[in-house]
């Protein structure tokens, strides 16, 4: 892990095409900005540590809330394959 | 044909043709990078089954289904975030069921988008936006529970290639 001191208007840049930029610093609070290329995704810590959590609820619903007709096998539609 | 034993819906049979594959997999389950979407014979909700991981399936729902019309972002922005191409995009919001009173609960954070010809794509997180990781899908309006020609039908089609 890398800890780093920085100012106003100074950057920090990682590979891939990112750059994060202090913008200004007040009472507890560092505003960034943050460039990326288009298919880099930003996000805060909360919102993807939630996503974990959402994924992980989504795998554990139980199959009786959204009953499924049981079949010994279930073929998948593929047309044009029979 | 891929056979999947001891899947939530027994033995799978999956034509190979229809596999979505996810290179980074879903977030915190990086190592789940091939699925299979399965869809029930009602209702909009759908599972993406893992074929890495024959017990995990998780509930999705296209996106299609949601009013008003998500995400409020430009195609062009969401489809770049995961290598599609607007036009073959295909957008699924992953689902769960509140544990405490059963409602349907969807993150609109962090949609799978797919693209339907490469069949490949990527769950992303959209930036810019206040939606939320746990939204009661009955405050966006009436789920549509019309099955129609959805984008994720076409994901099972293997002429969509």
């Amino acid at each position: 892990m890398l800890v780093v001191k920085r100012g106003v208007g100074q950057r920090l840049v990682f590979s891939g095409g990112i750059e994060l930029t202090i913008v200004s610093i007040g009472r507890g609070v560092v505003k960034m900005a943050v460039s990326a290329p288009r298919d880099v995704w930003i996000a805060r810590g909360e919102v993807h540590d939630a996503t974990i959590e959402a994924n992980a609820a989504a795998a554990t619903t139980l199959t009786s809330v959204f009953p499924t007709t049981p079949q010994p096998e279930v073929a998948l539609p593929a047309e044009g394959s029979t | 044909m891929i056979r999947m034993k001891n899947t939530r819906f027994g033995t799978l049979a999956i034509d190979e043709a229809t596999v979505i594959t996810l290179p980074k997999g879903l977030i915190g389950f990086s190592d789940q990078t091939r699925f299979a979407l399965v869809e029930r014979e009602q209702g909009p909700i759908a599972f993406l089954q893992s074929l890495v991981t024959p017990t995990l399936a998780f509930t999705v729902l296209d996106a299609s289904h949601l009013r008003p019309a998500y995400p409020a972002l430009p195609a062009e922005e969401v489809a770049e975030l995961a290598g599609a191409t607007p036009a073959n995009m295909a957008i699924l919001v992953v689902v769960a069921a509140s544990p405490s009173d059963r409602s349907l609960r969807a993150n609109l954070a962090a949609p799978v988008i797919i693209d339907c010809l490469s069949r490949s794509g990527a769950q992303v997180l959209l930036a810019g936006t206040d939606y939320g990781t746990s939204v009661a899908i009955g405050s966006l309006g009436p789920v549509d529970s019309v099955r129609e020609r959805t984008p994720s039908s076409v994901l099972l089609r293997s002429d969509a290639r």
